[in-house]
């Protein structure tokens, strides 16, 4: 009689009959949306904002780490500090209703991305300046998407950074456009796979 | 005579000179003489001082300070030399403006004041026509002053060289000669920082340049005066020059590569209150000061190439001195801590060699070619290579070796740091002061044994 038989029967009273680990966790691998080979890099800048901008940008940037970098001129109004904010991932009718995203600084001077705000109120003088958004979206497991807004002033110092992981990946699928305030200029930058070409021409629908 | 009898030797003869009689470097120079101003004659305008002195290629002009008892020490200096007396400006904080306006044809400016009086400086000069300016440390406080250093120079087409001494040193060219030969592989690591016990610069009794006392401020001497108030107010590397350029040749910054990240980190600040309170007792005025600056201070470097780089500021404990080195590469290492370097191949495995034998073999051609001229000079005889190189980069009017890019990457840690701790440690972006032209400049820092 085996050793693990006698264990059975003193303290479990019947023989093993099933495994009593778990199946092994696979051969570890790096996650596809951390591979960059076989990927191209994408840049696309705008130097006015478009009401709407290009919905079928996004649908293959966002299997990898893309980034929005947006200018915008001083917060500063007649009426005071003016909010300033970016709708992402508008869908197009007929698409399954997602939380779009919007992000920016609000009139009170705090960053925000959906509903999480930064804890500390950034200083009105930096707020009148020329200042410049950059948003950093990295694909997670399960769909899930890391997100870091940075406000950074005109000569390139960080005021300010809120992170999110609030949003899937496909929370981000769609067009984006100007939801309060003025800019300047809109950068886009990321990765997509090379196979195909079909960047631009990507239906969201297949999303 | 093999190498241990020729390095003995040699040494022999280095001490020998160390009590010679002061030689001139370029005696009997044929050339248009340097006119050069310092503006600052403390004591750190004073080792300056004396290697300028010491040269037949420069004339001497002006000097201007506040404080008189620094006037006398190098008018004192001045005289020994037996070179002319030249025109002293005092008496306010702004003698330095005149001084730039009285003086005719004057071409080079030598800085060496309080960190917050480098950028009006370095600007006043660049906007009085001088077209080579050489400033002690730290470019200025706030990120903006760096920029407005740079965009000064760009407008003026002027050279800025901020005179890092220590990539100069004789162990730290010859690591970047072996960096360049390639013998460590591809760099993929460094580390450095300013690991210096400060406590006896930051107080002292106000009559001695060093300790003797707790005080600091009004009531304090030399930079006691100035240089504590900056680790009251501030909590961040406030000094990363000495520890960062010379890791930032080995990996090409400003010149194909770059600065892209850092993020910092900041131990609690308890080394200057406890010494004013060991010294001074639990009832002097100074032991109520809040010290805002952590004892040390960590930061790490992402560059663009992929390169990281560790940073540490360490001046509030008692600790000997270290600038705490390491360039490590896909093929070995050195570490100054240990003295030692591992070459994989060549070194026994796993097993550390003397770092002497490699750096004696590997030795820069600067220092074997001006080794002798340097002995004496401060700083282990770094001080003479960094003000040998702006003079004679100005004297033949060619980009001096480290330039504006180079200060103002290298000094902007001190404000970025300070940011991320701000913001909770955060990751924070490196501004890119070249504007993109990183990515075609070439390196042009001590290529060969010229300067």
């Amino acid at each position: 009689m085996q050793r693990r038989e006698i264990f059975n029967i003193l303290f479990k009273g019947t023989p093993p009959n099933e495994l009593d680990t778990s199946e092994p966790e696979p051969v570890i691998e790096t996650p596809a949306y951390l591979i960059n080979e076989g990927t191209l890099p994408f840049f696309k800048a705008w130097k006015s904002l478009p009401e709407v901008v290009e919905s079928g940008l996004l649908p293959q940037l966002t299997k990898y780490e893309f980034s929005l970098k947006f200018g915008a001129g001083n917060l500063e109004t007649p009426e005071g500090l003016s909010g300033i904010s970016l709708r992402i991932g508008v869908k197009d009718a007929g698409l399954p209703a997602l939380n779009e995203i919007t992000l920016g600084v609000n009139a009170a001077g705090y960053l925000f991305i959906g509903d999480l705000q930064s804890k500390s109120k950034i200083h009105y003088d930096k707020l009148i300046e020329d200042l410049q958004f950059i948003l950093e979206v990295k694909p997670q497991p399960y769909g899930k998407s890391y997100a870091k807004l940075k406000l950074v002033d005109q000569i390139g110092l960080t005021l300010a950074i809120l992170k999110s992981e609030q949003f899937s990946q496909e929370n981000w699928v769609g067009a984006f456009s100007l939801n309060r305030g003025q800019f300047h200029f809109l950068q886009l930058e990321g990765r997509f796979a090379s196979e195909g070409n079909q960047l631009l021409t990507t239906n969201i629908s297949e999303y | 005579m093999n190498r241990r009898e020729f390095v003995r030797t040699t040494s022999l003869t280095a001490a020998a000179l160390t009590v010679l009689p002061e030689k001139t470097l370029f005696a009997n120079y044929a050339g248009e003489k340097l006119k050069i101003a310092m503006m600052g004659v403390g004591l750190r305008g004073q080792n300056h001082l004396a290697l300028i002195l010491k040269r037949d290629d420069v004339e001497l002009v002006a000097i201007c300070d506040v404080e008189p008892r620094m006037l006398e020490m190098a008018k004192a200096m001045i005289t020994k030399s037996g070179k002319p007396m030249p025109r002293i400006y005092t008496g306010d904080n702004y003698a330095w403006k005149k001084m730039l306006q009285q003086t005719k044809d004057l071409k080079s400016v030598l800085i060496a004041t309080p960190w917050e009086w480098h950028k009006p400086m370095i600007i006043g000069s660049l906007e009085a026509g001088v077209k080579y300016v050489a400033t002690e440390v730290m470019l200025g406080i706030t990120l903006q002053d760096h920029w407005d250093v740079v965009q000064a120079a760009e407008k003026h087409d002027a050279q800025v060289m901020m005179l890092e001494n220590v990539c100069y040193r004789r162990d730290v060219l010859a690591v970047l000669n072996m960096v360049r030969q390639g013998l460590f592989g591809e760099i993929t690591h460094l580390q450095g920082g300013y690991q210096h016990d400060l406590r006896e610069v930051k107080f002292n009794d106000g009559v001695k340049s060093y300790g003797g006392g707790v005080e600091f401020n009004e009531k304090g001497f030399s930079e006691a005066k100035w240089r504590t108030n900056h680790s009251v107010h501030r909590n961040g590397d406030l000094y990363p020059t000495h520890g960062i350029g010379p890791v930032a040749q080995c990996i090409n910054i400003n010149r194909g590569n770059r600065f892209l990240k850092l993020s910092s980190f900041a131990t609690q600040s308890r080394g200057l209150h406890k010494y004013i309170v060991d010294h001074g007792g639990e009832n002097h005025p100074n032991a109520k000061v809040k010290f805002r600056l952590g004892d040390i201070v960590t930061t790490t470097i992402q560059c663009a190439n992929g390169e990281t780089i560790i940073l540490q500021h360490d001046t509030n404990s008692p600790r000997p001195y270290s600038l705490g080195f390491r360039v490590q590469g896909t093929d070995g290492l050195w570490m100054d801590v240990n003295n030692s370097i591992y070459v994989e191949g060549k070194s026994k495995p796993h097993q550390w060699d003397n770092a002497k034998e490699w750096l004696d073999k590997y030795d820069h051609p600067l220092w074997k070619k001006y080794g002798n001229d340097a002995t004496g000079a401060g700083h282990g005889g770094m001080d003479f290579f960094v003000i040998h190189a702006f003079i004679e980069s100005a004297k033949r009017g060619t980009p001096t070796p480290l330039d504006v890019y180079d200060a103002a990457a290298w000094s902007a840690i001190t404000p970025l740091s300070e940011q991320s701790i701000e913001l909770g440690n955060e990751t924070i972006d490196f501004p890119d002061f070249t504007s993109g032209k990183w990515m075609n400049r070439n390196a042009v820092f001590a290529l060969n044994d010229d300067y």
